[in-house]
């Protein structure tokens, strides 16, 4: 009783192979699975780099990339700038990548926190490197001149989101209590400094430096929480027989 | 041929010798059978699963490497086809989140594999034999595959994918509801 499933069992597969039913799945097959693995793999890994140097791309053209510098409130000011699909499809390839790497032996013979802190380790490199190459920088501009289909909107859109407290800009003009800047828009907006402003010690504005504000908008004037200069800043002349 | 190993005869199929596969199936056959009824827990379907088994070790059999192991490569195979009969059974959920479960996550300290005696053994499996049923699938598989298949923490790792640390720690879970379940059980 307990042989006759054995018997079925066997011989209903050896018939099946016998009869030329069931065939092998030939070697490339496996290859190619594997090759289509690889290229998985390559592709969310670009795709990841792409999008997380395109963010970085963002922050610095936002001006929030410089947030951080100016306390907690400029912290919650990069956050407010984060570009949150992009950011969502970020992890989403992130967890692709963990899936298809989790397919090889290296990758599940070890707790899963080592191979995402690989691939997290692997996103900061690479997006790094594409971001200090100014791709995204040529390609917005190559964009916008050409308008390619899809990437100039695109651009555009992620592009045209000003920070709605941090002004990068050029000074146009000093004034009495601070200066006018003139935004990358080509907008004026009066900066108000005060007592409270955190300024770079040492620091003397002058037209025609590029800074980045930090502070509250009331229709054309800001009042400056912070200011810090984008380009070397200028420092106060030595005193009197200081020279060298 | 019992002195021939099973990768020289997995190696003779893929050179297109196809009757060779039946002695594989015969050195299989009961121990995928068991298997089967152990974790799926005497379902119906043991023998049909079985038989898809070997039908997709047959088809995929050129993508196993000779000079590995061939038991754990169609264990692993099993394991699937074993844990698609259980979503046809139950519409479970259970196991399509195995990739997220937190024993994979982290790091856990590699328990050693304890070497109880022959006779100790016997008694462990007697008595598992008889609770398999009151554990879930996540800890019953790896008891399973340790206890009756006798195949160490690296192979089960390689069958289901996991760290063969999180092979020691299911392990440890089964065999504490085991002693929940059976407080005299001596296998804690």
């Amino acid at each position: 009783m307990t042989d006759e499933p054995k018997q079925t069992i066997q011989a209903k597969v050896l018939e099946e192979i016998k009869s030329g039913h069931l065939l092998m799945r030939p070697k490339w097959r496996f290859a190619l699975n594997l090759a289509l693995f690889a290229v998985g793999m390559a592709l969310a890994l670009a795709l990841v780099w792409y999008m997380v140097s395109f963010t970085i791309f963002i922050l610095h053209d936002s001006g929030a990339w410089f947030g951080p510098s100016f306390g907690p409130r400029g912290w919650l000011a990069v956050i407010g700038s984060l570009p949150g699909v992009i950011i969502f499809l970020a992890i989403l390839f992130v967890i692709v990548l963990e899936i298809l790497v989790h397919h090889f032996a290296f990758s599940y013979r070890r707790p899963v926190v080592y191979s995402l802190g690989g691939i997290m380790l692997l996103v900061v490199i690479g997006s790094a490197a594409v971001a200090k190459a100014r791709v995204h920088e040529r390609l917005t501009s190559y964009a916008e001149r050409h308008h390619v289909p899809m990437m100039a909107p695109l651009a555009r859109v992620f592009r045209g989101r000003p920070n709605a407290h941090l002004f990068p800009g050029t000074i146009a003009t000093t004034t009495e209590n601070g200066f006018v800047l003139t935004t990358r828009r080509g907008d004026f907006i009066y900066i108000h400094i005060s007592q409270s402003t955190r300024l770079p010690p040492g620091f003397l504005f002058a037209a025609g430096d590029k800074v980045m504000i930090f502070g509250d908008r009331m229709a054309s004037s800001v009042t400056a929480f912070g200011v810090r200069p984008l380009c070397p800043p200028r420092q106060l002349p030595p005193p009197p027989g200081c020279d060298e | 041929m019992p002195d021939v190993t099973d990768e020289a005869i997995a190696a003779k199929v893929q050179a297109g010798d196809g009757e060779s596969f039946g002695l594989l199936m015969e050195r299989y056959e009961a121990k995928l059978t068991r298997y089967a009824r152990r974790f799926l827990l005497n379902g119906e379907d043991g023998p049909d699963v079985v038989q898809e088994v070997f039908i997709k070790a047959y088809v995929n059999i050129k993508s196993f490497n000779p000079a590995k192991r061939f038991s754990p490569w169609i264990y692993r195979i099993a394991h699937n086809e074993f844990i698609n009969a259980i979503k046809k059974r139950q519409r479970s959920r259970e196991m399509l989140l195995s990739f997220f479960e937190p024993d994979i996550f982290f790091p856990h300290p590699l328990a050693k594999e304890s070497a109880s005696g022959e006779a100790e053994r016997a008694s462990l499996r007697a008595e598992l034999e008889k609770n398999l049923n009151k554990i879930g699938p996540k800890y019953r598989e790896p008891l399973v595959l340790y206890y009756f298949e006798e195949l160490d923490y690296r192979e089960i790792a390689d069958v289901l994918r996991i760290p063969a640390a999180t092979v020691g720690v299911r392990l440890k879970r089964g065999r504490e509801a085991l002693k929940k379940i059976m407080p005299t059980s001596p296998l804690v």
